[in-house]
């Protein structure tokens, strides 16, 4: 389990004040999780990352794995492959020299499985990495990075490169990394369509702090639209009981968000005898827009 | 995975890193190492050669160049002399060529190998493995240090190898393996500091300026602080007490190849290295990853650097204005000083606002210099106040470590070395006195006024000086006689007490330059001398160990005494004929054709037209220039070539001294050249006194 406690970055600039990157950030993800952050440019996913993996030292607060501390540890490192949005491949290497690479460095690497990866990729192992496309890096990165057979696998907007196809084939890989080996995966992105059939968890930070969290089944089930019309007149009123987060009327129709019981709300609804009653689920976007909203935050400000 | 210290595959990982530089680095140093020898193979045999001769179980090894009218053809003519072997002697500087090159280039390597932590995402990376930051340090130093130290290796034993093949040339294979060891640890130094560089800062331009600065710095602010002190302090004399420290042979790592083999030195330098590596360690340790592509980790290092660039020229300049240069050279470099702090600021910070704001840390610059400026003149008026009574004095010791020689007294080099620290009450007056004079009037010359001696004294509680003071003649003659008392003469060493003896004729073009005497030779010649010595006057002793820059030869005996080395100098003179006979007969050993010698020293100095060579044979003398060369039959009968020659070396305007060389006819067929440096009241009219001081057997 990774437990972030009270974590605090700041980036240190001459002549500048300190810029808080991360605030007192607390979560934890537990083993076996994919977890998707989504947040703007600058929300601190990525130095949130960072510090997961090591790269960083926080300025205060701790992160452990498994208990143990992450910070100039090889033990816990040796269990955490990092791909970063930006990344690193040596100087006229191939992916093979990568490997070799990798090999040296993480000790469970797997050449079968590099093997197998490139191939399922079809991607040329001997191929000088520089004549490769960005998507065709980012794939590459991938497949060094699962081919390491880390428990913590972190992906820094890694998806965002990627062929809808290609795509499809790394989250393959990652669910049955997560099934078969209870791999921890955490998945950044700008975009929540990205995260939205990937992961069990989200979080959205904003300026550093994770403003909100959820596991996504729960959050899919826990509101949802509600679409009713009444034969007379009637008002918001009338729904008087139900946890209402947004509500339109245009003349006899109505249409509301609700956090509820399901089964709980159709029955109460079906009640007060409706022209019309549908429920309808809603988009994750469109439960994160509301969910923020109940917090007093305006999602768009927050993605755009 | 287990917290390391080095790893292995991160080490092969390294090496991998450098391999492109490594390789090219390598192949260089190869080339280079292989040419160099090569083409002195292919030149031939050349000028300079060593000639070593087996003497009846000893050996007589003539160093430096060899006459040039040598003919080693004729060498082994009579039979009598057989060369071992005729090479040129390599010095250990040539041979090493290529080391010099790897060892320079190491910090190269190591900002090159620790090129990722200026690069955000090569940062990250090597910062995400898991290992220790200290393992990833210390194993990709120690990458560095392979291919540095590879290469030093390889290519030194490249060159060893083909020098060893080379037929005209010796060399010293230890002598290489020694400048080679240097190397390696100039080349580890040279790394170490730059390891302290690339740990501190986060672009490769600040990498390179923090590894000069980290290298250079202290050493810079010791040279000024020593030439500021040379200005101040008049009594002290600054170099001997602290120039060993502040001298160019602690100037590492410059020196580590030059020459600097002390063992003091090579300490130092360890220690250094160590240290640095050490401070490099914990840097990269505490690094921040973030820091990549800035050029510092906060405001403070980069004010620090900005001042330390800046401080050497402020110290320079503070030097000029102790020393009391002109009001043109310290304005320009005040504007130097300012140029540099606010072109760093500029070039670093792009920021033309920002390069006005840095004005303030300008201050600490001047702070520092004010503090500077404000101690070395206190120490000069602590100096120029103290008390000077000769009851502040416990005790005194007289440092000279040259011969004295007046009417009243005598003392070689040897009995200086006895003479300790004394609390004669009357020394310690004359001391007290000196000082009183000289600090009254510290710039009176010492060569005008008296003799200036350094002077270590120690004073009643306890507290030791070094003061150099000027002693009248008067006072300096009867204070050394006076202490002469206590010293235990020996004017010519006992054979037990010779650690070395070596002799050097004047040194002058076409002369042999040093013999090494050993064995029997040693022997005979130690007699030879004691047996002149016994028979000289008081003032022909004297005038023996009296360097007067005009002697024949002289030669050196080097000794010990109580763990100090300590050198006999002894001019020899024409009222020393035993020793001179035998010195020349040393000098006479190549044996050649008596015609060939002829012929060959008529090329020689005869080009010269100032020079007047003098023929004497059987069939009387005449004059002989290089272009009138005389026949096979006359040069075969050459009992004596004179050569008056112009003493060249010195001063080519002076004709007052010149060369007598000879070739005797001392057996048939066998010439024994031989050449000595005569004063011209000897050679302008005395040619005969010499021939027959020489040759009267």
């Amino acid at each position: 389990m990774i437990v972030a406690n009270e974590v605090t970055m700041k980036f240190y600039t001459p002549g500048k004040a300190p810029f808080v990157a991360l605030d007192s950030l607390s979560c934890q993800i537990p083993r076996g999780c994919i977890y998707g952050m989504i947040g703007a440019n600058g929300s601190g996913k990525s130095t949130f990352l960072r510090l997961l993996s090591g790269v960083y030292r926080p300025a205060s607060g701790s992160i452990t794995i498994d208990d143990m501390p992450v910070w100039d540890n090889p033990a816990a490192k040796s269990r955490i492959v990092y791909i970063p949005d930006d990344l690193y491949f040596l100087p006229q290497s191939s992916m093979k020299d990568m490997a070799r690479m990798y090999r040296a460095l993480y000790p469970s690497f797997n050449y079968d499985r590099f093997h197998k990866l490139s191939e399922t990729f079809k991607l040329d192992p001997t191929a000088n990495l520089n004549t490769f496309s960005k998507g065709m890096r980012r794939q590459a990165a991938a497949i060094l990075g699962l081919s390491s057979m880390p428990d913590y696998l972190f992906f820094d907007e890694t998806f965002d490169g990627l062929d809808p196809v290609m795509r499809g084939l790394v989250k393959q890989v990652i669910y049955r990394d997560v099934i078969e080996r209870n791999t921890t995966t955490i998945i950044t992105s700008h975009s929540l369509h990205e995260l939205e059939d990937t992961c069990d968890q989200l979080a959205l930070l904003h300026r550093g702090g994770i403003i909100f969290q959820s596991d996504v089944q729960d959050l899919k089930t826990s509101l949802f639209k509600v679409q009713t019309a009444f034969a007379s007149p009637f008002t918001k009123e009338k729904f008087e009981g139900l946890n209402i987060l947004s509500y339109t009327q245009m003349g006899s129709v109505c249409t509301f968000i609700l956090r509820g019981d399901r089964a709980a709300t159709e029955a109460h609804i079906r009640a007060m005898s409706p022209l019309l009653l549908d429920i309808l689920p809603l988009t994750l976007e469109e439960v994160f827009v509301y969910e923020m909203e109940a917090l007093g935050y305006s999602f768009k400000d927050i993605l755009m | 995975m287990k917290n390391k210290i080095f790893d292995f595959r991160l080490y092969l990982q390294g090496l991998g890193r450098l391999r492109v530089i490594g390789i090219a680095l390598a192949i260089l140093c190869l080339t280079v190492s292989i040419l160099v020898p090569t083409v002195r193979w292919l030149d031939g045999p050349g000028p300079n050669y060593q000639v070593e001769y087996p003497l009846d179980g000893d050996e007589l090894v003539l160093e430096g160049s060899a006459q040039t009218w040598h003919d080693f053809d004729g060498l082994t003519e009579n039979g009598k002399w057989e060369a071992t072997w005729v090479q040129e002697a390599i010095s250990d500087e040539v041979t090493i060529i290529p080391v010099l090159v790897a060892s320079y280039l190491s910090p190269v390597l190591m900002l090159m190998m620790f090129s990722f932590l200026n690069k955000r995402k090569e940062s990250d990376f090597y910062h995400a493995i898991p290992f220790t930051r200290g393992c990833v340090y210390t194993s990709f130093v120690a990458a560095v240090l392979t291919w540095v130290w590879g290469v030093l290796i390889l290519s030194s034993l490249s060159a060893a190898l083909v020098w060893a093949l080379c037929p005209y040339v010796t060399f010293s294979f230890g002598g290489l393996i020694g400048k080679m060891l240097l190397a390696c640890l100039n080349a580890a130094l040279l790394s170490a500091f730059a390891a302290v560089a690339v740990s501190l800062t986060g672009t490769s331009s600040t990498a390179i300026i923090t590894s000069l600065l980290v290298t250079w710095i202290w050493r810079i602010v010791m040279l000024f602080t020593l030439l500021c002190l040379e200005c101040v302090l008049f009594l002290t004399p600054v170099d001997t007490i602290w120039g060993g420290y502040f001298s160019l042979e602690f100037w590492l790592p410059v020196t580590l190849i030059t020459g600097g083999n002390r063992p003091v030195v090579i300490i130092y330098a360890v220690l250094v290295t160590l240290a640095m590596f050490a401070l490099g360690g914990v840097l990269y340790s505490k690094r921040r990853s973030e820091l990549a592509g800035r050029s510092v980790p906060g405001r403070f290092v980069h004010n620090l650097l900005r001042c330390m660039m800046t401080l050497p020229i402020a110290l320079l300049l503070i030097y000029q204005i102790i020393d009391g240069n002109d009001f043109t050279t310290i304005l320009i470099i005040f504007v130097c000083m300012l140029l540099v702090f606010y072109l760093y600021e500029l070039l670093t910070t792009k920021s033309a606002r920002r390069m006005f704001r840095a004005t303030p840390w300008l201050g600490a610059v001047v702070g520092v210099c004010v503090v500077f400026f404000g101690i070395i003149l206190l120490s000069g008026y602590v100096e120029e106040h103290e008390r000077t009574d000769a009851d502040r004095i416990q005790s005194v010791e007289i440092m000279n470590v040259g011969n004295v020689v007046s009417d009243s007294v005598v003392i070689n080099s040897y009995e200086m070395s006895q003479i300790g620290p004394t609390d004669d009450a009357d020394i310690i007056a004359t001391v007290a006195d000196a000082w009183e004079r000289t600090q009254t009037n510290p710039r009176g010359a010492g060569a005008l006024y008296g003799k200036r001696l350094v002077v270590h004294m120690k004073l009643k509680g306890g507290r030791r000086i070094i003061r150099e003071l000027n002693f009248p003649w008067e006072d300096y003659y009867s204070m050394m006689g006076e202490l002469k008392e206590n010293a235990n003469p020996q004017p010519i060493p006992s054979d037990e007490m010779i650690k070395k003896l070596q002799i050097s004729p004047y040194s002058m073009y076409n002369t042999t330059k040093n013999i090494r005497v050993s064995g029997e030779w040693q022997t005979r010649l130690m007699q030879a001398m004691r047996t002149d010595y016994a028979n000289m006057t008081q003032e022909q002793r004297k005038g023996l160990i009296d360097y007067s820059g005009r002697e024949m030869l002289r030669f050196y005996i080097t000794t010990e005494i109580n763990g100090k080395t300590a050198m006999y100098s002894y001019s020899i003179q024409e009222s020393m004929p035993n020793t001179i006979r035998l010195l020349y007969e040393i000098y006479g050993l190549p044996t050649y054709g008596r015609a060939k010698a002829a012929k060959s020293l008529i090329q020689s100095w005869g080009q010269d037209q100032r020079n007047t060579i003098t023929i004497v044979s059987e069939n009387g003398h005449h004059q002989q220039n290089r272009l009138a060369t005389s026949n096979e039959k006359d040069l075969n009968q050459v009992k004596n070539i004179l050569l008056k020659a112009i003493d060249r070396a010195q001063n080519e305007s002076q004709e007052g001294y010149g060369v007598l060389i000879y070739i005797n006819g001392w057996e048939e067929d066998i010439g024994i050249p031989a050449m000595i440096i005569v004063p011209a009241r000897l050679y302008a009219s005395e040619w005969k006194i010499i021939d027959e001081l020489l040759f009267s057997k």
